[in-house]
């Protein structure tokens, strides 16, 4: 029996260097995919049990393996939506039909709609924040996810609501004004309305004692012709300020002053300036501060971060959080069951899927305009096919013996 | 994988040697170009992929670039006050030959009626004694011209200043914009980074500015009195030229964002940039000289008086000199404004109108009750040498005209060359001060950012040693696979 146990043999050696050169073909026909994660073979003998006398072969189990966790290199683009991960994670897309699937192939451009897709048809899954709510994430699911899309806001205004001054000082040595249309110092802000248009804000400061200034804040829309005083309306805001020069206080605002001023931008939104940051020393008038809003304007392009934030960038600088891009992993990704595309779906191997953002939980970053090449290795797969090459001569040498063999053994009977 | 490993690191070593040698081109193309700041590649490795361009940096220093816009405000804020002052002094004071000063032409007057004096009969020392008059009333008028013609000028350089301003501001939210935008897409922005600098550097020449930059880059400027010129979006620089000045008239303030920052008037007042020398040559050191010609012009009219000789107690009147608002006297202790544009000698002296010169010595121009000669003597030299008297007398000068208190009439005149004189003399000293001060910071600020020529040159070198190398690299794997490839077939 063990003549033919020898062909059989020979038989499974040749089955199974013909699947690792199978992966070797389909690895060096994918050596330039983006996101191609290499596939190889990994053998076990299949010995039979043998008595002391004599011995019958057995066979080899061919066990394919994909090096899915095995990162490629990073190729630059200029695109910001090629998007590639440094680290453990995969992107979730989900195919038109909605079925999700993980990836790393991250060629992401908009279609028709503006949805994001990538080479092989997959759409790009996020958290929509675009009312500014934090992402709303199920650690364990896909809920929530929806179809990136770039292509919405294409106007878009936001009301100012705040400002902050970055350094502000009224001048200690200036002299005591009498009031309107007598003033200290003058600056200006632009804010904007809940429509959108700018609303210039002119700031008086009357300095009406020793250490005590009175803020006025008029609408410049109100002012009279060439500017200034008189307002055709009352002031939106009057505050008075009182600074502490002592030795603690070195002309910081007094502890009993207030330190903001609130109201309505006409138009527009409440408003709160943060003044807790003025000073009044002996140095010259400055007043610097920002302030949030921005006018409508057409969307210009987006961009990632690299914690998987899609910002949508306006024409005029302005950014807004669009999508959270979230990163999904499973506790053994190399037993992910790849899919058409580039894809991997979850297999009973691979266990749960997790979800988290980019840079959480031991999930690597998002690296906008850079793709991740395939991990293939020419030279390794060459080296592999030739290797295969002998072994399957070989093999068919084991299988030819043994035919050979089988074949005297007919003669024998003449 | 270590062989495709090799040739993509390699292949990432080309590419940021391209864009290495792009950078060096651009530094090398910008070498005479003004504002044109040294751009630097930073080349950042990635594990396991060669290296990539991370991005473009400019080498700048905010401090030096701050020092360079402040002497650029005060150098053109000199230059503005010392051309205004140099062209005035050419006219009037500058040419000893042609005695054009008031001070000259009054020393000239005084010798003239000190010799007619010694020969009152004589006609011929007469008409000399009214030609010097005519030259100082001229002298007079002449430099009045002058100033306003002067205050006129720099209130049209005011308007193209403010003009150029606003285009500034323009420009300036143009290119804030795409610096804005750049900076949060992490683009190029080193190119527009140097033009927005370049207009700063602009804008401070005409205005003393001060800026503060804000998250992504965004900045804000503000006059060197903190009033706002840009903050988001442009403000207004408002300007209302005055296209003719006579002694009275005052021109109108530059507003700012609804502020006016040049004048009397000024609430908070703008201190260096070519709009602060201009308004300061137009509302305060003209107006003074203005003020000083017209003392002068005072002093003349009074000295040459004529007193009712009767003793009825008539009202003084014009001699010699009048004015247009003769023959009634001029305020007396005070500025008399524009009194040195219209200053003249009577016409009752000018032989060519059928005058008399010999009136000089007699006295009544104004009627019979203000003749002195009563006699009608030939050789009558009283009056005459009332007038020199009078010319050497000591007299008072309202203090606003800032040239000496009391003195005579002559030393009042020397009084006010020499204060033009030495404002001239301090503002030319503090424009070149400021002049050196703005070489020196720019040297510096060059030193910080400028291109080096021979530092590009050996930069290049290297450059083309690693594209060499890393090309000699790829042709070698290529090898490598050639040999793995045959040993296949």
């Amino acid at each position: 029996m063990s003549l033919y146990g020898v062909m059989r043999t020979g038989g499974s050696g040749m089955n199974a260097q013909s699947n690792k050169l199978a992966t070797v073909a389909d690895n060096i026909a994918n050596v330039n995919t983006t996101g191609y994660k290499r596939a190889s073979t990994e053998f076990s003998s299949l010995i039979l049990r043998s008595g002391t006398g004599n011995y019958n072969s057995g066979s080899v189990e061919t066990q394919v393996r994909y090096a899915i966790s095995d990162p490629g290199t990073l190729n630059y683009t200029t695109s910001a939506t090629d998007l590639a991960i440094q680290g453990n994670g995969f992107f979730i897309v989900s195919d038109s039909g909605g079925t999700p699937y993980l990836t790393r192939a991250g060629s992401f451009v908009p279609d028709g709609q503006g949805n994001l897709y990538n080479t092989a048809g997959y759409y790009l899954m996020g958290y929509n924040i675009k009312n500014g709510a934090a992402p709303d994430v199920v650690a364990n699911g896909l809920g929530n996810l929806e179809v990136v899309n770039i292509a919405q806001q294409t106007l878009l205004g936001n009301p100012t609501t705040t400002a902050k001054l970055d350094g502000a000082n009224l001048d200690s040595n200036a002299a005591i004004t009498a009031g309107p249309p007598a003033y200290t110092s003058k600056t200006s802000l632009i804010t904007y309305d809940n429509i959108g248009n700018p609303v210039k804000l002119d700031m008086y400061m009357f300095k009406t004692a020793a250490n005590t200034w009175d803020v006025e804040i008029y609408n410049n829309a109100d002012a009279a012709a060439g500017g200034g005083f008189p307002y055709g309306g009352p002031a939106l805001s009057t505050q008075t300020f009182t600074f502490d020069v002592s030795a603690t206080g070195k002309g910081r605002l007094d502890a009993a002053s207030p330190t903001s001023m609130a109201f309505t931008i006409p138009g527009g939104s409440p408003f709160t300036l943060d003044m807790s940051n003025m000073t009044q020393v002996a140095a010259d008038f400055q007043f610097k501060a920002t302030t949030n809003g921005n006018a409508p304007s057409a969307l210009d392009r987006v961009e990632v971060s690299s914690d998987g934030t899609m910002y949508s960038i306006f024409d005029d600088g302005t950014r807004l959080a669009t999508y959270k891009i979230p990163l999904a992993t499973v506790p053994s990704p190399d037993n992910l069951s790849p899919e058409v595309g580039n894809v991997y779906s979850i297999s009973i191997n691979s266990g749960n899927i997790q979800v988290d953002f980019a840079g959480n939980s031991g999930l690597g970053t998002i690296k906008p305009e850079a793709l991740e090449a395939s991990n293939v290795d020419l030279a390794n797969e060459l080296t592999a096919m030739i290797e295969s090459q002998r072994s399957y001569t070989a093999n068919s040498k084991v299988f030819q013996t043994g035919a050979d063999l089988l074949d005297v053994l007919v003669n024998l009977k003449r | 994988m270590s062989l495709t490993v090799a040739l993509s690191s390699a292949r990432s070593s080309l590419m940021a040697s391209g864009v290495q040698s792009s950078v060096i081109s651009r530094n090398v193309a910008g070498l005479h170009q003004d504002g044109y700041s040294r751009k630097n590649a930073l080349i950042v490795s990635q594990p396991g992929s060669g290296v990539y361009v991370s991005g473009i940096q400019r080498a700048a220093s905010a401090g030096l670039f701050n020092n360079v816009v402040k002497a650029v405000s005060t150098s053109a804020q000199q230059d503005a006050l010392y051309n205004g002052l140099q062209k005035i002094a050419a006219v009037t004071i500058d040419d000893p030959e042609l005695d054009q000063s008031a001070a000259a032409q009054l020393a000239k007057l005084k010798s003239a009626l000190q010799q007619y004096a010694s020969a009152p009969n004589n006609v011929t020392f007469a008409q000399t004694a009214v030609t010097a008059a005519k030259g100082v009333a001229t002298a007079l008028n002449d430099a009045t011209n002058t100033v306003q013609m002067t205050r006129a000028d720099a209130d049209a350089e005011m308007a193209t200043s403010v003009n150029n301003i606003n285009q500034l501001l323009a420009q300036f939210e143009t290119v804030n914009t795409a610096i804005i935008k750049g900076t949060i897409s992490g683009s190029d922005v080193t190119d527009y980074l140097d033009t927005r600098d370049n207009i700063l550097s602009k804008l401070s020449q005409e205005v003393g500015i001060t800026f503060a930059t804000r998250a992504n880059n965004d900045m804000v400027v503000y006059t060197d009195s903190g009033v706002t010129l840009f903050e988001r979006t442009a403000r207004s620089v408002t300007f209302d030229p005055t296209h003719s000045y006579t002694a009275g008239t005052t021109g109108n303030a530059v507003v700012i964002d609804g502020v006016p920052v040049t004048g009397a008037n000024a609430i908070m007042p703008i201190s260096s940039g070519k709009l602060a020398g201009l308004a300061t040559l137009r509302d305060d050191k003209m107006v003074t000289y203005q003020n000083q010609l017209d003392e002068i012009a005072r002093g003349v009219i009074e000295v040459f008086v004529e007193k009712d000789q009767t003793g009825a107690g008539g009202p003084d009147q014009t001699g010699l000199f009048t004015y247009a608002g003769g023959p009634g006297m001029p305020t007396t202790g005070a500025i008399n404004v524009g009194l040195a544009g219209t200053i003249k000698v009577t016409d009752l002296v000018d032989q060519a109108l059928g005058g008399n010169p010999s009136l000089v010595r007699d006295g009544g121009m104004n009627g019979a009750s203000y003749v002195y000669n009563a006699g009608g003597e030939a050789g009558f030299f009283a009056r005459i040498q009332g007038l020199v008297d009078g010319m050497a007398a000591s007299r008072t000068y309202d203090p606003a005209a800032l040239g000496k208190p009391s003195g005579s009439l002559v030393d009042f005149a020397g009084s006010s060359v020499s204060w033009l004189e030495s404002q001239r003399k301090s503002v030319g000293d503090e424009a070149t001060y400021s002049q050196t001060l703005l070489e020196r910071s720019a040297d510096a600020l060059s030193n910080v950012n400028g291109v080096n020529m021979d530092d590009e040159m050996s930069f290049m070198l290297q450059v083309e040693r690693t594209f060499s190398a890393s090309s000699k690299l790829i042709s070698t794997i290529d090898d490598m696979l050639k040999q793995l490839l045959m040993a296949v077939g």
